[in-house]
């Protein structure tokens, strides 16, 4: 792959690769750190990678653990409301989003990882295990324990449009 | 369904994403361009390693010739860098249109020796130059994507085959290049110092030597300026297409031996310094602060501090040594310990330099030195340099909690096991008074011997 190729891949990947970290993160200003941290390595390896989002994935991931103390003692953020009629909603959103955020940033990094990459990248669980490097066992076992983590939270967002709900 | 539950939360939460304000890769290159700043500008804002050579930057003693690649290239990240490829030739030699030739010859046979990558396939001579009795050429093998850098230096009106012979590779091609080097390269000769700069052809360099940075005069070669002096309290300006791209000191990566310090100089350096001093740890320590040894210019003597060992590391003798630095912000501080014994002699272990504010030649300041491993990684380990008649010291958090202690004997001590989170040190007197206090990793300190440019936006 080229180096322009590697141009065009931040431009077309970078909103991806951003919403990722920001759920690996917390927050928007450490997740476009930890972002450009992965694509600065990407950078100096582009013509060896063959799968740039895998390793982009990778890359998140394994960072995101060695940086981890220093980004939980930075406060989540709070929403704040803009102006808006249907500010009830917002409210609500927003206080989900980050009661949400909060449960996560209280999950051990691998465990958080391992959630963003399975439920929302939507990555198989042999996926997961190659990009974090473990077994296919363990990432079942991440996975159910930190969603057993999220139920008090997740039980109380909204359900998803045109689905169902169940917490059992 | 609550892995589906979870997949909509999760959108929900990056619902929000801010807006993008300007091009991805255009950040991500000003970041990255920054960090090369960063690693080249030795002795700049926190820990820093110490070497004879800025880190990025490796000289070539003796080509290798083993068909290896140790220059890849690093990516030409904007288009001013490949504009500054595309420009003509510089310098008082770019009209000898025979001697280029030979030496772009010369250059394109011994690349593998040099370990260049055979797919920078394009050989070109951005400077050459005859500028203060040095003989100066800046040469890139490039292709569309990828440069290495190379800078070559010899007595001035040297033919091209010895020029040759002292590469200095770097995989880091600026879009303003600039090569600072003060050195005695041939050993029976005065000290060489000169320091280049070059820029995109069609951009304007000023430079200012005020203080304030107030009084710009444009340097009369245009796009390109050298000076004789490796450090410099003179900054530039690059101007192009009525942009500023560079407001910063006037230097750059490269070369810096260390000059020789005399008994007399020592003697007066160890005045007043704590603890046992491995005298040759202290001289190699005092001529790394010697102005015109890297780009934080120093002034007057050095003085060495202290003397003695790292807790846990043996006996390997350790020094820690300052000097006030130029800009008048503060003091430059060095410490470096070795194993002597170790093969080779003098091999630094640990080395690295700091600025602060503190004031090291008042008696009555206090000052932690945290340091640092092989790796520049900043440890748990405080070296508390306190006023003599201080018999403790303490760290003590925001909260008023105290977090480490430690005895003082004549005013020093270490504290082992600091956390690396905000803590203030403070020097307790017999009485148990606060007799001094510092707030230890000040972001002030950081920022007092910072040698990074206002403006390197390309």
């Amino acid at each position: 792959m080229t180096d322009e190729g590697f141009r065009d891949f931040v431009r077309m990947r970078y909103m991806d690769l951003l919403r990722t970290a920001y759920l690996l993160t917390g927050t928007w200003p450490n997740a476009e750190d930890l972002v450009q941290i992965a694509l600065m390595k990407a950078m100096r390896n582009w013509s060896r990678i063959d799968d740039p989002m895998a390793y982009l994935r990778r890359a998140l991931a394994n960072q995101r653990a060695t940086i981890w103390s220093r980004m939980r003692r930075q406060p989540l953020p709070v929403g704040k409301l803009p102006d808006h009629p249907d500010s009830r909603d917002l409210a609500e959103s927003v206080a989900q989003r980050d009661e949400l955020l909060r449960a996560l940033a209280g999950l051990p990094p691998r465990m958080r990882a391992v959630l963003v990459l399975r439920y929302w990248e939507d990555l198989s669980e042999a996926d997961t295990a190659g990009i974090l490097g473990c077994s296919i066992g363990s990432v079942k076992s991440q996975a159910s324990r930190g969603l057993a983590q999220l139920r008090s939270v997740l039980a109380g967002s909204r359900t998803p449009v045109g689905g169902s709900f169940d917490v059992g | 369904m609550l892995d589906e539950n979870l997949h909509s939360a999760f959108a929900d939460a990056v619902r929000d994403t801010p807006p993008q304000t300007s091009d991805p890769y255009d950040r991500l290159i000003r970041r990255a361009r920054r960090g090369r700043r960063v690693r080249l500008a030795l002795g700049g804002s926190g820990l820093v390693a110490a070497a004879l050579a800025t880190l990025a930057i490796v000289p070539v003693a003796h080509p290798a010739g083993t068909g290896s690649i140790a220059y890849a290239g690093g990516p030409v990240m904007s288009d001013w860098a490949r504009r500054l490829i595309a420009s003509p030739t510089r310098g008082d030699l770019s009209d000898d249109a025979g001697y280029l030739a030979e030496f772009t010859g010369i250059a394109a046979r011994h690349r593998a020796d040099w370990q260049v990558a055979p797919n920078l396939t394009a050989v070109k001579v951005l400077y050459a130059g005859d500028d203060s009795g040095t003989r100066v050429v800046l040469l890139v093998f490039s292709n569309t994507d990828r440069a290495v850098f190379v800078w070559f230096s010899a007595p001035k009106g040297a033919p091209a085959s010895l020029l040759a012979k002292r590469p200095t590779l770097s995989n880091d091609l600026e879009p303003f290049a600039t090569v600072s080097y003060s050195a005695r390269p041939y050993a029976d000769k005065d000290t060489t110092r000169f320091t280049i700069g070059l820029a995109p052809a069609g951009c304007r360099i000023d430079s200012s030597s005020d203080a304030a940075h107030q009084a710009w005069v444009p340097v009369p070669t245009g796009s390109f300026a050298a000076l004789d002096t490796a450090t410099s309290a003179q900054w530039w300006r690059v101007t192009c297409d009525g942009v500023v791209h560079y407001l910063g000191p006037a230097e750059g990566s490269g070369v810096y031996l260390l000059p020789t310090v005399t008994d007399s100089q020592l003697a007066e350096a160890l005045t007043g310094a704590r603890g046992t001093v491995d005298r040759d740890v202290a001289r190699f320590a005092v001529s790394g602060l010697e102005p015109g040894t890297g780009p934080v210019l120093t002034t007057g003597t050095p003085r060495v501090l202290w003397g003695g060992s790292v807790p846990g590391e043996q006996s390997d003798p350790a020094v820690v040594a300052a000097a006030p630095l130029a800009n008048g912000r503060g003091w430059y501080v060095y410490f470096e310990t070795y194993n002597p014994k170790a093969p080779g002699g003098a091999a630094a272990r640990t080395s690295f330099k700091v600025g602060t504010r503190v004031a090291l030649d008042d008696p009555r300041s206090l000052f932690g030195l945290r340091t640092a491993d092989a790796r520049s990684n900043p440890t748990d380990q405080i070296l508390v340099l306190a006023p003599r008649d201080a018999v403790s010291a303490i760290a003590v958090t925001a909260g008023g909690d105290r977090v480490a202690d430690v005895r003082l004997t004549d005013g020093i001590g270490w504290l082992t096991s600091t956390p690396r989170t905000p803590v203030t040190l403070q020097a307790l007197g017999a009485k148990g008074t606060v007799i001094a206090s510092y707030p230890l990793d000040s972001p002030s300190d950081a920022s007092v011997a910072d040698v990074a440019p206002t403006i390197d936006n390309w």
